[in-house]
């Protein structure tokens, strides 16, 4: 039986066209690569 | 493939040909990222865009330059109705890639029609205010803004999935199912739709309201006509035609009947 607060929970809003800037911006564009270097920085020092 | 430390190009050997940095472990990391990029590719092929998502995303976690995984999650994500998310992933890739990238002719697509960017921000405001009426137990208002919502743009997954919950609530199940039915033409596999699908069918098949079928001990057939529901008692029977001619048989009986009486003098009332 599904309940239906529990799936409402699940669905969050859209970003709207506006919001799409700050979300770019805001956003984690770390990767493996990243953390990659970022180690062998590390193990240089 | 590129050197993490220079950017030069790579040959096959475990080191940089230009700055002899050690590539084995990046060598292997972009190789996983291609691996994932090739396995989203082949779910979006077949339409599972929700598993595409998933591996697309994860291989951009493994290398952010992979190019064409980027552009294709934009893709996918334009296909299931969520054309921001898209556009921000086009952006991206633009920026990160500048050169011959595919990612600018999608964008310059979108962007150089207002009127569909409008249209779009203005479904988008009207799910977002959906989902507020939900929360604050407006479901009637939900239903009818939703249903604008998934008029306007049919593609949008979680908009048809959100409307079925809508009508699972309502135990509208027949409606619920076409619903379900038009997110799973765009997203097969998606384990909400799926989800709601099995609940659908378990109460159409235990008789629940608006089945379709007919009953055996209700008055009432219910089944769908287009759009439209048709409830309509169980033993009809179509009998225009009799009556029609009981009708002029009448009518004639009754005209006779006042000739009879009213045209055709009595003997008493003669003209003496």
């Amino acid at each position: 039986m599904i309940d239906f607060e529990e799936e409402l929970k699940k669905y969050k809003p859209s970003m709207e066209i506006e919001e799409a800037e700050d979300a770019i911006y805001n956003r984690d564009m770390t990767d493996m690569m990243d953390i990659l270097q970022e180690m062998m920085k590390e193990s240089k020092k | 493939m590129f050197c993490y430390n220079c950017g030069a190009q790579l040959d096959s050997t475990d080191t940089c040909p230009n700055c002899e940095a050690d590539v084995r472990v990046i060598k292997k990391i972009q190789a996983v990222s291609n691996r994932l990029y090739n396995d989203g590719l082949a779910k979006a092929k077949v339409r599972n865009l929700s598993g595409a998502i998933d591996d697309l995303k994860l291989s951009l976690r493994y290398n952010k330059m992979n190019m064409d995984a980027r552009n294709l999650l934009g893709l996918v994500y334009f296909e299931m109705g969520e054309a921001v998310d898209a556009l921000s992933e086009w952006v991206i890739s633009k920026s990160l890639i500048p050169d011959d990238n595919p990612a600018s002719e999608y964008l310059r697509k979108i962007q150089s029609n207002n009127v569909y960017l409008e249209k779009l921000n203005q479904t988008i405001k009207k799910f977002n205010q959906t989902l507020l009426y939900c929360r604050q137990g407006n479901e009637d208002l939900a239903v009818i803004q939703l249903k604008k919502v998934v008029s306007e743009n049919p593609k949008l997954v979680k908009g048809q999935q959100l409307l079925a919950l809508l009508y699972i609530k309502e135990e509208k199940y027949d409606l619920a199912k076409k619903c379900l039915k038009a997110a799973a033409k765009v997203d097969k596999n998606n384990i909400t739709t799926m989800t709601y699908l099995q609940e659908c069918s378990e109460h159409l098949k235990d008789g629940g309201k608006g089945s379709g079928k007919e009953k055996g001990d209700k008055d009432t057939v219910t089944y769908e006509s287009g759009n439209d529901i048709i409830i309509r008692p169980r033993r009809f029977k179509d009998n225009t035609t009799l009556m029609s001619v009981v009708n002029i048989l009448v009518g004639a009986a009754i005209g006779i009947a006042v000739v009879c009486f009213l045209v055709i003098r009595s003997p008493s009332a003669g003209p003496e």
